[in-house]
């Protein structure tokens, strides 16, 4: 927690090595969460790479007081929430579930490399309700409480527990049957 | 069984790692970034060491006032600039408090008309009626107009001649976003909105007799006025009437060091236009096919998520064999009985019977249940079992309701390959060189799966024509922009005629999103070399 204040001043004046540090400190652990909440490591890797480009140009709003770790993680949430919006726009017309896609390629080279059990968890993860991911992703992964989350949510902390208790039973039942197989 | 708390332990055991050299890469963008900004930011952002370690009230009502000096001192400076001009944004914000009529066009940067809309507000301002005409959508669905009108959508497909109703929320939440996203009332306060919080640098050029007010917003990354989710930042420039101060014109760039230009909002008009544009069901002709979204597939009533994905597929599987069409299109997402006619009759055969329904369960599709089968086809005179993938999900309209979305001969997972940690350029020779090992091989399951074919027999019938006897070599991987895929080279060796020679021939390999991204071979085979296709 020090290191991270000291590292927020340096970086608040313009400091390279200090963003390098906090760069280097937290990017798996954000990487990790935005592939949790968007299973889908190309938007992952834009994710992280815009909330990263975003905070080294923000070292103004960046509150030394402030948690770093929950301040990135709260990012990526927002970011993958956005993303997840202007998406829905662009299958305004997506009735045709059955038609043939094929997406736009790929990035010649990917940033991040998950392992089989991270593969195991995502897929999980995307098939519960958004927002019981949300809730599971940012209090396990980004070690928000429920209240902080709560807020994030902008509904009640009994709410966000429910959706934790309901989300974890979800999940558990599908990394059960996957585990099993 | 995994224990509840196991979860949290699953959490921290799946590993990450980063690829070194993206890694820096990433980094110099992000210090790029942080050199901009110091660049441009005023020494007064910078916390000062002082300030941290006085901590007094005292101090702190001191600093408090020195600040509201200067802020007070500095909004001065920055109000006064931005009044330089005889233009202020504020002129546009009161002139759209009277729009009532908004009706636009969207142009691509190759020129072509991609887009229409017309959206009509009420008294209070709320958006009452969205028309949107969509021309020559993506995938080849051709034109598609939706208009939203007290809560219900109706989209109708030109090209698959058929018109639906949506009567739910997520459509209104669909047409909703649109139109706010769109609309210059909103992005004009958007913007306004976005300059007091610091996020957008606007610049206002003024046109000398009577030209049009030029407003550039430019954004920081992740920010913008219309949705455009997939890049770092914009520019939009705002055309402003001089007279009316109403937006004309909205021009959005890709930002950077050479902005790209990406398409305009043009044809702005605010005039009242003929009521008549929502009412498309006297648009639409009489053979149009009219579907209700809400009903397809079957009520779940008191059965479980996997019997009624079960059931559902029992009953699409009845419906095949007794060829009655319309009834498949109701369980598979509500397709046309001339789509099914089509994709069943014509390309997978006609069932003769089922075989076996395995048991279903979850699968990686997100929200969808799988339920495997085994069925026997019958095609051009033969009888082939085929082992079939239903994944059945809620009706989105109706979510009492189930239906199919999409079927496979084969799992995602045995479908062509996965990316892993390779590059595009090594996954796709990957992609080619299990190909062509295959079809050495003469193992025409694989060729299949490396082809995301439903059916061994279709392809062993084309394939097995092709002699292919040994790889010589497999060459540089190239992007194709007419096809989106990746070109590969290849010279083999061939036995034809009982005369061994070598040709020169390519693949296209590409991944494909309703096989979970795998990449699988697309196309190619022609002697023409991945130059000639491009």
């Amino acid at each position: 927690m020090i290191e991270d204040k000291l590292l927020i001043w340096k970086f608040k004046c313009g400091n390279k090595d200090a963003l390098r540090r906090i760069y280097e400190k937290y990017k798996n652990e954000l990487l990790k969460l935005a592939v949790v909440l968007v299973n889908d490591v190309n938007a992952a890797e834009d994710t992280v790479q815009d909330v990263f480009v975003n905070f080294a140009q923000s070292a103004a709003e960046v509150r030394i007081s402030g948690n770093l770790k929950k301040y990135l993680a709260v990012c990526v949430a927002n970011r993958i929430r956005n993303r997840k919006r202007d998406q829905q726009r662009h299958q305004l017309s997506g009735i045709d579930e059955a038609t043939d896609v094929s997406c736009d390629l790929r990035r010649p080279e990917q940033w991040a490399i998950l392992s089989e059990q991270l593969k195991l968890l995502s897929n999980a993860m995307a098939q519960i309700p958004d927002e019981q991911r949300e809730v599971i992703a940012l209090y396990m992964q980004g070690n928000l409480t429920f209240r902080q989350i709560a807020g994030i949510q902008n509904v009640s902390v009994n709410t966000i527990q429910g959706r934790y208790r309901y989300g974890l039973d979800k999940l558990r039942s599908l990394l059960d049957s996957e585990v099993e197989k | 069984m995994k224990p509840a708390d196991n979860i949290k332990k699953f959490f921290k055991n799946a590993a990450i790692d980063t690829n070194p050299k993206m890694d820096k890469k990433i980094f110099d963008a992000v210090l790029i970034a942080q050199e901009k900004t110091i660049d441009t930011q005023s020494a007064k952002f910078k916390p000062s060491v002082w300030r941290i370690i006085m901590k007094s009230p005292i101090t702190k009502l001191a600093a408090a006032a020195v600040i509201v000096i200067a802020v007070t001192f500095g909004l001065h400076i920055i109000f006064s600039k931005s009044v330089t001009p005889a233009y202020a944004i504020e002129q546009t914000l009161q002139a759209n408090e009277d729009i009532k009529y908004l009706h636009f066009k969207r142009y691509e940067s190759n020129g072509s008309f991609s887009e229409e809309a017309w959206i009509q507000y009420d008294q209070n301002d709320n958006i009452q009626k969205i028309r949107v005409d969509m021309y020559n959508w993506s995938d080849g669905q051709g034109d598609i107009v939706d208009v939203w009108n007290e809560g219900k959508t109706l989209v109708w497909s030109k090209k698959r001649g058929r018109l639906d109703l949506f009567d739910c929320n997520d459509w209104t939440a669909k047409m909703m976003r649109f139109a706010e996203g769109h609309d210059p009332k909103r992005a004009v306060d958007h913007l306004y909105k976005m300059q007091q919080e610091g996020k957008v640098k606007i610049e206002i050029k003024e046109g000398s007799n009577g030209e049009p007010i030029r407003m550039t917003g430019q954004y920081l990354p992740g920010t913008y006025l219309i949705g455009r989710p997939d890049f770092p930042a914009y520019n939009d420039v705002l055309v402003i009437n001089p007279e009316t101060k109403l937006v004309t014109q909205i021009e959005v760039y890709k930002a950077g060091e050479d902005p790209t230009y990406v398409c305009v909002y043009k044809d702005y008009d605010y005039q009242p236009f003929d009521p008549n544009i929502f009412d498309i069901e006297k648009q639409v002709p009489g053979n149009v096919e009219r579907f209700d979204d809400s009903t397809f597939g079957l009520e779940q009533g008191n059965l479980t998520d996997n019997e009624i994905a079960v059931k559902v597929v029992r009953e699409y599987l009845d419906a095949w064999i007794n060829k009655d069409y319309a009834k498949t299109g109701n369980f598979y997402s509500g397709m046309s009985s001339a789509e099914m006619q089509k994709r069943l009759s014509e390309k997978l055969g006609n069932l003769v019977r089922i075989v076996s329904i395995g048991e279903s369960g979850p699968c990686s599709r997100p929200n969808s249940i799988r339920v495997p089968c085994v069925i026997e086809v019958e095609k051009d005179s033969s009888i082939e079992q085929q082992e079939r993938r239903f994944f059945v999900s809620r009706n989105t309209c109706s979510a009492d309701r189930w239906v199919i979305t999409s079927d496979s001969r084969w799992d995602s997972e045995e479908i062509g390959l996965a990316q892993g940690g390779l590059t595009v350029n090594e996954i796709a020779v990957k992609v080619v060189r299990e190909f062509l090992e295959a079809l050495i091989a003469k193992d025409y399951v694989r060729v299949a799966q490396m082809l995301g074919d439903d059916s061994v027999a279709n392809v062993e019938r084309g394939w097995s024509k092709l002699n292919y006897t040994q790889i010589i070599s497999i060459g540089e991987p190239n992007s194709n922009n007419a096809t989106k895929s990746i070109c590969v080279p290849y010279t083999v060796e061939i036995e034809e005629n009982g005369e061994i020679k070598q040709i020169d021939r390519h693949f296209f390999v590409n991944h494909v999103y309703r096989y979970n991204d795998r990449w699988i071979v697309v196309g190619g085979f022609a002697a023409n070399g991945c130059g000639g296709c491009q």
